[in-house]
């Protein structure tokens, strides 16, 4: 490993404890240290990607961590918090990229697009990528919790156990608020937010 | 919104989507009494329940990944045919990678075929990126050798943005495919090797370094020439990125280096594995790091697999660094000491201790071919000039003798049971993983990964009601994923099956990869999917055996196939380039299988064996047990269960066995006459998988014979206490009926191998035989209701088999007495049953089938078939006794495909029906419930065998699932309604090995 990535892991291992231990102006040099990776590879996932063939989002999001944070003396307190970080980032990363999508889909007009312009323009996922997120906001208004057990399931793509050790619930707990919410988020998505509140 | 208004939608959603739709409205009218807000609040959530389901249940990030996918595949194939771009007319994909997206493409002003390559989004609008491409691919369009792919033209569409590199169009399969995952046969290795290290040679001489030397980009042409393709192009994108990164954040600079590439599983994977520890670590590479991935790939193909083979990419990065690798010969014997040596200085992490140059490696794999050659030519000398001089016998010998080195080895073959699972946890299907690390299984609780060096095993998390749903496993060749055929739980049919992929590595859901077909299989190097997709109805326009393309989704038809003739089983050859598959025929009760090769470069078929090359009555391919009968092993070898007699003797006296067969690489027909591995005769296998190296064969062993299932009846026959199984023994045991008492059931059974009638007390373990002396192939025993005579049917003794046999129906006195005929029917007689009711003063019916209707005949214990009572038009025919006789003897009710029941009045002749709940209209089997009022019955709905009761006004209530392995038949209450007996499937199935395969 050269001396530079191992800096890079180093620093943001360290941060990690740091944070963990209490210290809250560690996260804000932590976000952007994770920001810039996750970012890169959700990216580039998104661009190789092909139909039938997906690397899962935890699969991603645990190879980023054993790539910069897996030193020794790690706990896995740290791993949990790395984790929800990542999920945290990765509604951010996706919800920026869906409206940038959705802008380049109303600026296109009509007639051949260039190949690989053609290439990039989607369909409805990005749109409802955008309305989940707003609901989001909406439910963690009366309901922060479930809102929570959302971003790590369906931004972060963990696990009903990971996302019970995160929040300190039970695994059923997270069950029981994972299913409520959906019901509330689809119903919130598919009548465009006029139940909100 | 308040916390405490909140908690209280909340609790009673919870409750009410737990409910019975039509229970819901009942309990909200009660819970939200006076307060319509909460209630119209409930309700608006409740009408979301089928949607939400499906809702975000796949995490966003893939989800947005698949959708820009398929846009992206639909977009290729729209712009694709017939398109011009510069002076090219596109023909037709012919691949995609990290790089881009590649085209046949037709040259209108030379009038030859090239291949395009348009360059990945993202690079085509980076100027500096584009620039110092050209620049590359300029240099190395100057090398002109052999080897190399020649680059015509670094082009530009007319729309800016859409670089393309125009390059000689090949035929033939890339060094990938070629390998397959098995070691290569020494001569060609070094064949191949040799070509590799002349054009490293040629382009080290103009101080071109490749950077992404890998089998994938090594191409094999149909004239056996090797190309190198994509010299001094393959990792600009990677670099690219590497710079993007540095620009944006210092600290990240060098872990962009090599990420930039590695994103999807496959690019990752591919590219790294092959990566010089030097390239890992970002640093400048030079001509040894070509070196360094030469070596690796030169490992490859002595073993099957690169040397630093891990998990994930950055497992594998950490190894490239520090481990060493495995010696190629522990692997693969074969390998002569002196390429090992070859192969482990390429691979030396320090470059300073690697060949120096292409020369130094292409020289070493020189002498080494040389002294290959020596050796094979002595062989040859020796061997023509015993042929020459020696009588045929000595000649014959001595062939032996030269021959039998790779034979000898194979001598030993150890059978071993795998899992040791009972009757009641049989394994469904099991597949070893490629590494022969890990056997993926599934049995009645789940689906499981058995680590074969510890033991340890582990449950992979599926949604429950996907869990029973499988029906067979494969591994994906990456060893990460296992792809699962599965029932769909919305339609019924053999051959509308799901397939599934499901994650070994990570706790994800499952995720769909095709519909509506069967028997599906990747291709080695995992970008093709084979599968057989049948009639849907009636309609055969798109049945029969087909190939996709993974990416692109495109489909092909390899082989069509009509009424009488069906496909199965289709499994890849080593190197992908052809399907073997099984081709049945039937013709009225013959059947006709034979083992047939399809080369997917078009061509046609050919036959590797038919039945007749195996020992008189075996057929190629056991369908008994379900599953695949077909497998093809890294070294050219096809296993295939067999059987001799499942079609003509009673199912548990058919022999069962495992062959072999060798093809010749290429599959140019069969190599050789088959080999029997193993010999069964009550069980049967299929399923057949092997490890990577080719040494050990997995298989799943079975056996299933029908049991009597006894449970207690509770709740007015709404519920049953749990069922258990009633008859032990493992021959096979068919429902007659009950004593009068209630306190003994009746059935036949073949453990005595003659088929007899046992009875057996309700707490008793053991069965008797009802009759002294007993008879010698009977079955189906009732009481008459004078509770004077059994009745029962009897076969022709000396007859092989049931079907050509005359059958008689019999009669005995319950006190004892010789067996009186009651009449006899010819031969093939089929579908003809009696029953009498149970209580005194009623009377016995029989069926028999008149055409296409089963006609109805009073029945006389003494004086045999009596006057017509009427007859079931278009009987439900795959089940013997669609009908029933009430205990009272006076009507008969059938269950009619569409939900009915009919029913009969023996008196009158009249019939009326009754409407059965429409969720169940496919009523298998009927009894009537012991006091005349609803019956019980089994069906088979949405691939599931249930137990059910059906109260007198139709309403349904199911009893017992069965799932869709567990066959359920012959529902029959005692005469005193508390209990109630049936028959059910019972299996024995267990993985096995066989090593030294």
């Amino acid at each position: 490993m050269s001396s530079q990535e191992g800096d890079a892991g180093g620093e943001v291992a360290r941060l990690l404890t740091a944070w963990s231990s209490g210290d809250e102006t560690a996260l804000d040099r932590l976000m952007p240290l994770v920001y810039q990776e996750l970012h890169q590879r959700a990216e580039r996932y998104m661009a190789y990607e092909q139909p039938g063939h997906t690397l899962q989002t935890t699969a991603l999001v645990n190879e980023l961590y054993l790539r910069l944070v897996d030193l020794p003396r790690q706990t896995w307190q740290n791993r949990s918090h790395f984790l929800a970080i990542c999920a945290q980032l990765m509604r951010r990363i996706l919800v920026d990229f869906a409206r940038s999508r959705r802008s380049q889909k109303r600026g296109g007009g009509p007639g051949q697009l260039p190949l690989n312009e053609a290439l990039t323009v989607c369909s409805e996922a990005p749109q409802e990528i955008i309305a989940v997120d707003d609901a989001l906001k909406s439910l963690s208004a009366f309901d922060p919790r479930k809102a929570r057990v959302v971003e790590l399931r369906f931004f972060g793509g963990l696990g009903v156990e990971e996302t019970a050790e995160i929040l300190k619930i039970s695994p059923e707990t997270v069950m029981r608020d994972w299913k409520m919410a959906k019901v509330w988020l689809i119903r919130e998505v598919r009548s465009g937010g006029k139940h909100a509140g | 919104m308040q916390a405490e208004r909140w908690r209280r939608i909340e609790e009673l959603y919870h409750a009410a989507v737990q409910l019975e739709e039509g229970r819901r409205r009942c309990f909200l009218d009660e819970a939200c009494t006076d307060d319509d807000a909460l209630r119209s609040e409930i309700d608006s959530l409740l009408a979301y329940d089928r949607e939400v389901s499906g809702f975000l249940e796949s995490p966003a990030l893939e989800r947005a990944a698949e959708s820009l996918a398929r846009g992206r595949a639909a977009m290729e194939a729209d712009l694709c045919a017939g398109r011009a771009v510069s002076h090219y007319k596109l023909v037709e994909r012919i691949g995609r990678g990290g790089m881009g997206v590649v085209y046949k493409a037709e040259d209108t002003i030379l009038h030859r075929f090239v291949a395009l390559k348009f360059l990945t989004e993202g690079l085509g609008r980076d100027r500096r990126a584009l620039a110092r491409l050209r620049r590359e691919a300029r240099a190395a369009s100057a090398l002109d050798h052999p080897n190399i792919c020649t680059i015509y033209e670094i082009g530009e569409g007319e729309q800016e943005g859409e670089p393309f590199i125009a390059m000689q169009f090949l035929d033939g399969q890339t060094l990938k495919q070629a390998i397959g995952n098995q070691p290569m046969r020494m001569e060609r290795l070094l064949g191949i090797a040799i070509q590799i290290a002349e054009a490293l040679e040629a382009a080290q001489g103009a101080n071109i370094v490749h950077r992404d030397i890998k089998p994938a980009n090594i191409f094999l042409t149909s004239a056996g020439q090797v190309k190198i393709l994509d010299f001094g192009i393959a990792k600009l994108p990677m670099q690219r990125s590497a710079r993007v990164a540095a620009a944006d954040s210092p600290q990240t600079a060098a872990t962009g280096t090599d990420s930039g590439y590695a994103t999807s599983a496959g690019a990752v994977v591919g590219t790294v594995a092959y990566m010089s520890p030097e390239q890992v670590r970002g640093e400048e590479l030079d001509a040894r790091s070509d070196l360094f991935s030469f070596g690796a790939v030169l490992y490859e193909m002595a073993t099957g697999v690169p040397p630093f083979w891990r998990e994930s990419p950055e497992l594998m990065r950490r190894a490239i660094q520090n481990d060493s690798p495995r010696p190629p010969k522990s692997i693969n014997p074969q390998v002569p000491a002196e390429l090992e040596t070859v192969i482990l200085k390429a691979l030396e992490k320090n470059r300073e201790r690697r060949y120096r140059c292409a020369r130094d490696i292409r020289a070493a794999l020189r002498r080494l071919e040389e002294r290959r050659q020596r050796r094979m030519g002595r062989v040859q000398r020796v061997l023509s000039v015993v042929l020459l001089l020696a009588t045929p016998i000595v000649a014959a010998a001595m062939f032996w003798w030269v021959a039998r080195d790779g034979a000898e080895s194979r001598t030993q073959l150890v059978e071993r049971q795998i899992t040791a699972h009972p009757p009641e946890d049989f394994v469904g299907s099991g597949a070893i993983s490629p590494d022969g690390k890990t056997l993926a299984y599934h049995d009645q609780t789940g689906l499981y990964l058995r680590s074969m060096d510890s033991g340890e095993t582990r449950a992979v998390a599926l949604p429950p009601d996907f869990r029973d749903r499988i029906t067979e496993l494969s591994w994906f060749p990456d060893g990460g994923r296992l792809l699962a055929n599965t029932l769909r739980p919305d339609i019924s049919g053999a051959c509308r099956l799901d397939l599934w992929t499901i994650s070994t590595t990570s706790q994800t859901t499952p995720r769909l990869l095709w519909r509506d077909v069967c028997e599906g299989t990747i291709s080695p190097d995992g970008q093709s999917l084979a599968f057989v997709r049948d009639s849907q109805g009636s309609s055969y326009e798109l049945a029969g055996l087909w190939i996709a393309d993974l990416h692109g989704g495109r489909e092909r038809r390899l082989r069509g196939r009509g009424g009488s003739e069906w496909f199965s089983s289709p499994v890849w050859s080593p190197d992908g380039r052809g399907i073997a598959y099984v081709h049945m025929r039937t013709e009225g009760r013959r059947v006709d299988n034979a083992i047939e090769v399809q080369p997917l470069t078009g061509g046609p078929f050919e036959t590797v064996l038919s039945d007749a090359a195996l020992p008189k009555g075996t057929l190629v391919c056991d369908m008994s047990v379900g599953g695949r009968c077909l497998g093809w092993s890294t070294d050219w070898r096809i296993v295939f269960s067999a059987n001799a007699g499942f079609y003509d003797l009673r199912p548990a006296d058919a022999e069962h066995s495992l062959w072999e067969v060798s093809t010749q690489p290429g599959w140019a027909g069969a190599a050789g006459k088959p080999r029997r591995l193993a010999h069964w005769i009550d069980f049967a296998c299929g399923n057949p998988t092997f490890t990577r190296d080719g040494k050990r064969l997995f298989f799943v062993r079975s056996k299933t014979w029908s049991d009597v299932y006894l449970a207690e009846l509770a709740a007015g026959k709404t519920r049953i206490e749990p069922a258990r199984r009633f008859t032990l023994d493992n021959r096979g045991s068919d429902l007659s009926g009950w004593t009068f008492d209630s306190q003994a059931i009746l059935f036949s059974s073949d453990r005595t191998a003659k088929r007899e009638i046992f009875k057996q007390g309700l707490s008793e373990g053991t069965a008797t035989t009802l009759f002294a002396p007993p008879c010698q192939a009977c079955e189906k025993a009732v009481v008459t209701p004078d509770r004077s005579w059994f009745l029962y049917r009897e076969f022709e003794h000396a007859a092989p088999n049931e079907f050509a046999a005359p059958v008689r129906l019999m009669r005995r006195r319950t006190k004892g007495g010789t067996p009186e005929k009651v009449f006899e029917l010819p031969p093939g007689t089929w579908h003809w049953s009696y029953e009498c009711g149970v209580k005194a003063g009623s009377s016995c019916v029989m069926s028999l089938p008149e055409g296409t209707d089963l006609a109805l005949y009073a029945l006389d214990p003494l004086r045999g078939k009596g006057a017509k009572l009427g007859a079931i038009n278009n009987p439900n025919v795959s089940e013997p006794e669609p009908w029933s006789l009430s205990p009272d003897g006076s009507r008969i009710a059938y269950g009619t495909n569409d939900g009915r029941i009919r029913v009969l009045s023996v008196r009158d002749r009249t019939w009326s029906e009754i409407s059965v709940d429409t969720r169940w209209e496919s009523l298998a089997t009927i009894a009537w419930a012991a006091d005349g009022k609803g019956f019980f019955a089994t069906c088979w709905l949405l691939n599931s065998n249930d137990l059910i009761y059906i109260t007198p006004a139709g309403a349904v209530t199911r009893l017992w699932h069965g799932g869709h392995r567990q066959w359920l038949t012959n529902p029959l209450p005692s005469p005193d309604g508390k209990y109630l007996a049936f028959e059910a499937e019972t299996w024995d199935s267990n993985v096995w090995t066989i090593e030294n395969f």
